[in-house]
Order: C-alpha cells, then structure tokens, then sequence
C-alpha cells in the first residue's frame, strides 16, 4: 500500500485516538457505592463522582413535586443527598430502589446531586406475602 | 402441571434436535451422503416447531393469567390490556430470552428452506453454526432462565408448596406503550438476522470457498438484518423520547450503545462487500466485519441481560454472564484462528492504486466505522475495565461519546456524498472537477448562510454544510442517470428517471438510503440548539421558553380503575398568536406503584415543544419543565425515508430486456 495511504489512515485513527483521549479526560467521572464514598473519607469532598445506593424508605423529603433531599444509603453507609438539579425526576424513583446520583460531597458531609438515575424496574424481585400458611412464609 | 411440563419437554427436545442437525449435516458433507444432509434440514424445522410449541405456551398461559408461573405473575396481570400481555411475552429476561430463540429457530429454518436445492456446499456448514448458537441460547432458556418456572412457598417448618399470587405485578407503564411493545421483536429481528450471514462466512472460510458466491448468498439476509436493526433503534430512542420525559432521545447509555455496535459493522459490512463484489478486494476485511457483527450482537444481548454494566435499562443483575462471557470469548477465539488460517485464500485480486478511487472511499469508510465502534465499545465497557486494573470503577460520561462520534459520524457523511463520486482505480482530475463542484460549492455557501442566520456552534455548521453537500451529490447522481439513459433511449425525463432507478435499484436505493442519514442528521444536528426551561406557575401565569410562551389554563385530576391522573392545561403562544395547546400528564399507576409521565409534544418541521407536567408544588402550583427541541421530527422521518430505501434495494433485479 502506498505510503500516501498510510498517513491518511494514521491520521484518522490518531484523531480519534486524541479525541477519544480529550473527551475521556472531559467526561470521566468516578463510580462509587456510598460504602466506599464512606472509606474515602476526607479525599471525597468536593469530588466529582456519581454515587449508587438503595433509597431508604421514608427519607425523601419533596416540596410539593419538587424533591428536596433524600437518603442513599449501601452495605451500612448512608448519605443525605441534596437534590440540586433542575430536571423533573426519573419516574422510577421512590423508596427502594436503587439510584445513581450525579454530583458531590461537600465539607458538611451531604451529596449535592444534579442528576438522578434511577434503575428500570422492569424485573421485580417480588416478595410475596403469603396469606393462608404460617407466618414467616415466603414465596420465590 | 400438563402446560409447563410440555413446555420444557419442547425445550429440551429443541436441543437434541438442534445437535443432531448440526451432526447430520457435518456428517453428511464428509461422507457425501445426500440423505443425511435432507435429515439435518428437517431437523432444523423440527427444532423449531418445539421452540414455537412453547412460546404458544408461554403465550396461552400468560393470556390465561396463570399465575403460578414466576414470569407472568412478575410481568402481567389480570387488567392488563390485550396487546401489552402479547408484548409481556419479551418482557423480562426469561421470555425476550425464549423470544430470542424462536427468532433464531425462525431465521434458520428460513435460510435452510431458501437455500435447501441449490447444490450448496455452504449449507451444511452454516447449519451447525447456527445450531451452535441455537444449542446456547436453548440451553440458557432451559438451565438459566427458564419462563416456565414456578412459584414455590416456602414453609418454616420446612417443604415447599405451589403458589399463586391473586393478580400478577403488572407490566411496568413505562413499558405500556406500542412502540415499546414491538421494540423488542424488531431488534431481535435485526440481531439475530445477522447470524445467517455469519453462518455462511464461516461455512465458506471453512470450505475455502471464498469468491464471491457466499456474498451473494447472504446480500438480501444481511440488507433485511440491518433494515429491522436500525428500525428497532430508532423505535427505541423514539420510546425513550416520548415515555422517559427527559427530553432527548439518546444518551449513549450501555443498552443504547449494545445495539448501535453491530449496526456500525453492519453499515460497513454492507458497503465493503461491494468492493469484493466489483473488484474482489477487502476479502479480509468483510469475513472480520461479518464475524464481528455476529459478536457483537452477543455482546449486546450480554450486556443488556447480566447487569455489568450500569444502565438504567439493564435488567436485574444475575449470573447469566458467564455462559455468555465464555461462548463469546470461545466464538471470538475461533474467528480468529480461522480467519489466520485461511488468509491465503484472502489475498486481494486487485491493489488500491490512488487515495482518491472508490475503492479507497470503501476502505475509509470500513475504518471510520470500525473507529467508531470501538471508542463506543471503549467507552461502554471502560467501568468493567478500570474496575478490574484499579479497583474503580469510573463511568464515561456522554461528553466522550459525543466528542469522539460527532466528528466521525460527519466524516461519514462526507464520504456518503464524495464516495460514490469517485471511480473505480483512479478518478481523473477532470471527473473530480466535473462532479464535485456543485455539491462543494452549495456546501461551502452553507457556512456563511448558517454564520449570518445566528449559528454559533460550529459543529452545527459543518454538519448542516455536509447534508447540502451530500444532498446535491445525490440529486446530481439522479439528474445525470436520467440525462444519460435519455440519450441511449427515447424517453421522457419522468419515464427514464423511473426505468433507471427500477433497473438499477441497488443503486438507486442505496442513494434513497443516503438521503435518509442526511435528513437524521440534520435531526441531530437540532441537539446542538435545545432550550429548557421550567416554570412554577397558578392557573393563568406564564413563563418562556426560547420563541414560546407558556400559560397554564388548566390544572385537574382524576382517578380510573388503574391509575390516578393528573394534568396540566397549557396554552401557547408564539409571536403574541395562540398556536395550540398541550395537556402532559402525570399517572400513578396502583398496580405496580409505579409513576409515570404522559409527555406532551408539539411537533413541527422547526422544533418540537416538549412539555412535562412534574406535579404540584406544596403552594398548588404546578411545575412544568419545556424543552424546545429543534429538528427532531428529522430524526424520524429520515429513519422512514432510510427503510423506503432499504426495501428499494431488496426488490429483485428487472431482467434487462434489449435495451
């Protein structure tokens, strides 16, 4: 193949290996539970990060539609996390489920979070009460 | 219980049959042994009556809301409607696995029927390599993930019992929508078309029958793959648009980007043929792009199904990756090895000769692709990656994608105009000059066009610039095709503009196809534009959003039987002028506890206004978030305008007549 070729197919692929490379840097954000959000201590403050949890039943706290704050909580750590964007939340989000919030940790140890995603719940892990037997029964 | 246990006995069957397929048609190329190769095809079509017996099944159990079974009382319940219990069949993990299978079952019977009489050495080869793939898909919905499983209770004082639930979770609303209900067997129907044209490239690298014959074989299985894949991704990002209330229709989210790979190869796949076709060369390329297409369809359904990776789609985390993570590895393992081994047999017939021919066009065309799924596979699996080296997991975010497939899909572009213009080995200066002028010269009057009309975002410029420029290679491609075909033959420019594209459809089609990604693009290119805004407001307030004006004229409620209902009345005005209103919606659905919002649009050429109805605040007012969404209506009707296209292009050839 003609040398020409080769530094056109070079410079291609070089400039979506340095594009790739510029928008890696833009777009990384670390990926944590709030149990290792907890073992960071210190270093997580003002960390850009998107932080998973299990929403604790009873902590959401709305303003009308609006929400206010929440707790994230995983494997015993929890956080009170400050909702701080502006977009409706996704409407999967209640008590439970699982979530990944966008933002960070600040000095007073609350999670300002910008975006929400919550998981699709189209699998349920159904727990059934079963009516008739004994108590502590449960179906799978 | 008769129904379940029929059920897996077709399942199980399904396997044998599948193995003795693929034995019988082994043994019977080796031995030359006609009959046995008859008994493999018949076993391909007993596998899949079994696999239909117990989708039938599954089907008549769910419509008889049994709920016994684990998968129905988890996906369906007794007031859903008619058309989402049907569609609840792919609902969840157990049956789109089941459907997968049947899909699969489907296609190769229909590859063993149409290729059954020909004297072809390539059948037997391609059958068990889609029994192979049918084997691990048969053994996942037996062993893994099997829909006919059953609810047990669990005694404390020890044994279990059969158990219904009254009424089954329902199907999540999210979900109840038409195109989310075809969503799934449409994708399907793109991914695992792709294993018949796989199947052949394997049969003829095993055989060592690497002409073009193969080619041949599999161009209308590859063109009608491709068709139903591309649809089944844009019927998604058009659920996630109209359902998911965030505004936007793609957010390179894992599950998105699953389904996108195997479309990049599969575009590049169907293009780079053409130059095996024409000039018998990039053999090595096509047999790779073929087998990675194949790949990444597994991928895709991999990632989709074990929850690796974080997504808001993927389903429920389970062990099903390591029967998936081993077969991929193990297919990718033998791809390559008998690629290495047979690339002898794929030496090129021709050199490329200069940068500017078509066949170079070809060969960028194939590595922009391919760079362009393999920073989308980057940046998909980048979590599981970093997570293995350091123990973190770091997500990518959108801005990587966006900055590294925009400049890529443009040049893309580029190519779909300039390529087709340049000439096979070498294009003269004076062909450059001839063709290229127009369609360089309008391009480059967009740019100050799109400078004085306000766009300040370059991207948006050069992409607005490209769609010109490729929209006036195509209608000059038309306009010379018939100015030619009116000089050899007395006809009317209306008359010889139809004989020419009827008796040259794949080209003709193909430039329809063209035309479709520009209009998407320029779709696209609307993103770079969007306003938001979000107004807390009474009845009777307003507020503005970019060109519109919003007032709220109404604010109700109502509950149904199964959900509450809430809704917004807005009015808007444009220019001082009222030119319609929208009433988003927001429903709580008792069921399955489950809110969801009834998006409003309004529609039009220039933008779409976007308008969800959030609630009320604690002082009654409601919030409403706008998004002026400009071009999006693009999006869609190119995707139309892609599939009229596509089904151009598989219409059969006219037999030339004396002209």
């Amino acid at each position: 193949m003609k040398p020409r070729f080769i530094i056109v197919i070079a410079l291609i692929l070089g400039s979506a290996g340095y594009l790739a490379f510029l928008g890696f840097q833009q777009g990384q954000t670390y990926y944590h539970f709030c149990n290792e959000v907890a073992a960071m201590g210190d270093k997580a403050i003002d960390l850009p990060m998107k932080m998973h949890g299990r929403v604790v039943e009873g902590s959401v706290q709305r303003d009308g539609a609006l929400l206010r704050s929440f707790d994230l909580e995983y494997e015993g750590a929890r956080f009170t996390v400050k909702y701080v964007g502006t977009e409706p939340v996704p409407d999967t989000f209640k008590d439970g489920i699982e979530a990944v919030v966008d933002g960070q940790l600040n000095a007073q140890g609350v999670f300002e979070g910008a975006r929400i995603q919550a998981k699709c719940a189209s699998k349920y892990e159904a727990e059934y009460e079963v009516e008739s037997s004994a108590p502590g029964n449960t179906a799978r | 219980m008769i129904a379940a246990d029929l059920g897996n006995y077709a399942l199980m069957a399904a396997m044998v049959f599948a193995a003795f397929a693929g034995a019988a048609s082994i043994f019977g190329t080796r031995r030359g042994d006609p009959r046995l190769l008859e008994v493999g095809q018949r076993s391909v079509y007993v596998m899949t009556g079994l696999v239909t017996i117990s989708v039938i099944i599954l089907w008549s159990l769910i419509l008889k809301d049994d709920f016994r079974f684990n998968y129905i009382a988890g996906h369906s319940n007794a007031d859903l409607p008619m058309m989402y219990k049907i569609g609840s069949l792919w609902a969840g993990q157990e049956g789109s696995l089941l459907l997968w299978t049947w899909i699969l079952c489907l296609y190769s019977s229909a590859a063993v029927f149409s290729q059954r009489r020909r004297h072809n050495r390539l059948l037997p080869i391609a059958i068990p390599v889609m029994m192979i793939t049918a084997l691990f898909f048969l053994y996942l919905n037996n062993f893994s993930s099997n829909p006919f499983a059953q609810l047990v209770a669990v005694h404390t004082g020890g044994g279990e019992s059969a158990w219904a639930p009254q009424d089954g979770r329902g199907l999540n609303p999210l979900l109840q929508h038409p195109a989310m209900v075809i969503h799934p067997p449409i994708l399907y129907m793109g991914y695992i078309g792709f294993v018949v044209p796989f199947a052949f490239a394997i049969a003829a690298l095993w055989t060592r029958q690497l002409g073009s014959a193969w080619i041949y074989t599999i161009r209308r299985w590859t063109l009608f793959s491709w068709m139903f894949l591309g649809t089944g991704i844009l019927l998604g990002a058009k659920w996630a648009y109209v359902e998911l209330g965030w505004g936007g229709y793609w957010a390179w989210d894992p599950v998105e980007n699953a389904s996108l790979m195997p479309w990049l190869t599969g575009t590049a796949f169907l293009h780079s043929v053409i130059v095996q076709e024409k000039r018998g060369m990039l053999k090595v390329w096509n047999v790779s792009l073929v087998c990675l297409t194949y790949l990444l369809c597994i991928l895709g359904t991999f990632l989709t199904r074990s929850g690796v990776v974080s997504s808001v789609h993927s389903f429920a985390r389970s062990d099903i990756g390591i029967p998936f993570a081993i077969f991929i590895l193990g297919a990718l393992l033998f791809c390559t090895v008998l690629i290495l081994k047979r690339l002898p047999y794929l030496r090129s017939e021709n050199q490329l000769t200069s940068i500017l021919s078509r066949e170079s066009g070809f060969l960028f065309n194939n590595l922009l692709f391919l760079a362009a799924c393999f920073s989308v596979l980057f940046g998909t699996v980048f979590p599981i990656l970093s997570e293995l080296a350091t123990g973190r997991k770091i997500a990518v975010g959108q801005a990587y994608f966006n900055k590294v497939e925009v400049p890529i899909g443009l040049l893309l572009l580029f190519l779909a105009g300039a390529g087709p213009l340049l000439a096979y080995r070498k294009t003269s200066v004076e062909s450059l000059r001839k063709n290229f002028l127009w369609p360089v010269a309008l391009g480059l009057l967009t740019i100050p066009a799109c400078i004085a009309t306000g766009v300040t975002s370059i991207w948006a410029t050069i992409s607005l610039s490209l769609c010109v420029f490729v929209t006036v290679t195509i209608i000059q491609e038309f306009h010379k095709g018939t100015r030619a075909r009116m000089r050899s033959v007395a006809e009317g420019y209306a008359t010889a503009l139809v004989q020419l594209t009827r008796r040259n459809n794949r080209r003709y089609g193909g430039y329809v196809v063209h035309f479709g990604m520009v209009l998407l693009f320029l779709g696209l290119t609307g993103s770079a534009f969007v306003r938001e805004g979000r107004g807390i407001v009474s009845v009777g307030e307003d507020f503005n959003v970019g060109d519109y004006t919003l007032r709220v004229s109404d604010v109700s409620e109502e509950t149904l039987p199964n959900y509450w209902s809430g809704t917004v009345n807005v009015d808007i005005f444009r220019d001082g002028r009222q030119i319609t209103s929208l009433d988003p919606e927001k429903r709580y659905y008792f069921a399955s506890e489950q809110p969801s919002s009834e998006v409003a649009i309004h529609q039009s050429a220039a933008a779409d206004l976007y308008l969800v109805y959030a609630g009320q605040s604690d002082d009654g007012k409601a919030i409403v978030q706008a998004y002026v969404n400009p071009l999006v209506m693009w999006v869609w009707i190119g995707g139309l305008v892609i599939i009229a296209g596509t089904l151009f292009c598989m219409l059969p050839p006219l037999r030339s007549r004396a002209v």
